[in-house]
């Protein structure tokens, strides 16, 4: 079983749901990935400056990235696996190639963060009961529904 | 009337394949008869493999029909659900939600029965296919083909069984191992069931099975224990304590073992492995003779 | 908010039953008044589809959280159609009443 970290989806959900308020943008459609990054993140070595920096590196950008020159699919196939269109594939290729150039060419730091994507088959865990548990569409609320416990994490079945 | 033989057997990899194909050339060899080998393994049909020049003559589509409900005539009286012996029907009357659960239904019909609204109509949803190979014999080599996923081996059996004429003498069915309904499908309508074992407590284990099956449908059958020499004697005490007639033993050998793998069975067979054979086809001769001597006199 | 919790008996001491489809009992729990409830699942025996017609119960019944032993796929799909959130819970040795006490945390 494969966890990850759910702390920055959560503060990505408080941040868009705030931004719909604001402008109401178009919905998002997500985008479905096969499996969450086996890591939270990659740092350089051996360099000297101490700045902080990182770039976001979205679940679905990951998912690309792996699907085209991973899996080596084409386009086409891998926008199919992922229940979105061609066009948009290609977008978050492309965004996920540039976010890579800039942190290996700005020697920063690569984060993964959960993006707009959904797993297959949506489910969580609570590091505090270990419950495991799904969270319907329709519910506002991310914490564990039998001990409230904030600290859940997807887990991929 | 066609005399019909069923090879199965409990195990898997015991060498049912092995066992059919051959009994059909022998056969054929020796009573020179109209004699169709069938492969019933609809999930892994794999005979056509041993026949090199086999050319594929026909196809044909085989349908299972699964009730779908119109949810605009539908009132959501449950009725269907009701008929539904296989719990294959949701109907969700607070929500109107009305939907049928293909990987459930066996096509049964009752539904249709039930609906007094017209609301459930049948769509044709493919499981597999029938085809038909020219093996330079006179009548080509049939098999199921299921398709990947459907869960309606019994069904493709059946249809492909149709697909047998009566004028044929001789049928061989190879069967899929185990004991489920696909091969009490295979069996069910068989003259005589050969169960292809081996001498290992796996082969022994199974082979109980087989044969609490064989007598729960009471049809005659014996037993062929191939690879022998390999394992232990075990197998030979159950068959000695139940009085299971004992067709034949195939020896195991290595170089044969390879030949299967490299696909041919019926070229350069051992000269070992041919004895065995000819003397188990001559113990079935025997049976086929009395069969058609019953049947000539019942007419 | 109406929750199901499986049991494998008709009481509150009843030890919470791992199975969903093939659930002895279904205690009904309502989280605001802290009132429960207990129907038999009749369901229990039946030869195929058992999750589906359990699900379908609890659709019926408008329950919005189901907390059991382990959910199969076909009851998954319609439960997940319905927005019911489906809870799992391992530990053995649980009672309904354990599982209640939980919640009321």
């Amino acid at each position: 079983m494969r966890i990850f970290s759910l702390d920055l989806y959560r503060e990505y959900s408080l941040l868009s749901s705030a931004y719909i308020i604001i402008a109401m943008p178009r919905r998002r459609r997500l985008r479905k990935i096969v499996a969450p990054p086996g890591f939270r993140g990659y740092k350089p070595y051996g360099v000297n400056s101490s700045k902080n920096e990182s770039v976001e590196l979205l679940y679905e950008e990951y998912e690309a990235i792996k699907l085209a020159d991973y899996d080596l699919m084409n386009h086409l196939e891998a926008s199919e696996l992922m229940g979105i269109s061609r066009p948009t594939f290609a977008r978050i290729y492309e965004s996920a190639r540039r976010k890579i150039a800039l942190a290996l060419v700005e020697t920063k730091e690569i984060k993964t963060t959960y993006g707009n994507a959904w797993m297959d088959k949506n489910w969580f865990i609570c590091k505090d009961c270990y419950a495991r548990f799904t969270i319907p569409i329709n519910t506002r609320s991310h914490e564990c529904p039998i001990c409230k416990s904030g600290e859940i994490e997807t887990i991929k079945q | 009337m066609s005399y019909k033989i069923t090879v199965a057997s409990g195990k898997g990899g015991t060498g049912k394949t092995t066992v059919a194909v051959n009994l059909f050339h022998f056969l054929k060899d020796r009573l020179n008869s109209n004699i169709q080998l069938v492969d019933c393994d609809v999930e892994e049909p794999n005979d056509v493999i041993f026949f090199p020049n086999a050319v594929k003559i026909n196809q044909e589509k085989v349908s299972q029909f699964i009730p779908e409900i119109d949810i605009k005539k539908c009132t959501f009286c449950r009725k269907c659900v009701e008929y539904c012996e296989f719990n294959a029907i949701v109907v969700i009357p607070t929500v109107s939600f009305a939907e049928v659960n293909s990987s459930l239904c066996h096509s049964c019909g009752a539904c249709l029965v039930a609906c007094g609204e017209n609301a459930i109509s049948e769509i044709a949803q493919p499981i597999g296919h029938v085809n038909f190979y020219d093996i330079n014999s006179d009548n080509p080599l049939a098999e199921g083909n299921l398709k990947i996923g459907s869960a309606m081996q019994t069904m493709l059996i059946k249809e492909l069984k149709k697909h047998v004429s009566d004028q044929i003498e001789i049928v061989i069915y190879d069967a899929p191992p185990g004991t489920s309904c696909p091969v009490v499908e295979t069996i069910v309508d068989a003259d005589y069931i050969i169960l292809v074992t081996e001498p290992t407590p796996f082969g022994l284990h199974d082979l109980k099975l087989m044969v609490n099956l064989l007598d729960e449908v009471k049809k005659p059958f014996g037993v062929i224990i191939n690879k022998a020499g390999l394992g232990n004697n075990d197998i030979y005490e159950l068959i000695e304590k139940k009085g299971i007639e004992l067709l034949g033993e195939i020896p195991f050998t290595r170089e044969y073992a390879s030949h299967y793998a490299a696909g041919n069975l019926l070229s350069d067979i051992p000269e070992e492995i041919s004895l065995s054979f000819k003397e188990i086809v001559s113990k079935l001769e025997n049976r086929i003779i009395i069969y058609e001597g019953n049947n000539y006199f019942k007419w | 908010m109406k929750t199901v919790i499986t049991s494998e008996g008709e009481n509150l001491n009843a030890p919470f039953d791992k199975r969903f489809g093939r659930a002895a009992w279904f205690c009904i729990y309502d989280e605001g008044s802290r009132e429960s409830s207990f129907i038999k699942n009749e369901n229990a025996s039946v030869t195929g589809g058992a999750g589906t017609r359990s699900a379908e119960k609890m659709i019926e019944l408008g329950v919005t959280k189901i907390i059991s032993g382990d959910f199969g796929p076909k009851a998954k799909e319609l439960l997940e159609k319905f927005n019911i959130q489906m809870v799992i819970l391992q530990d053995d040795n649980l009672k309904v009443q354990n599982i209640i006490e939980k919640l009321n945390k």
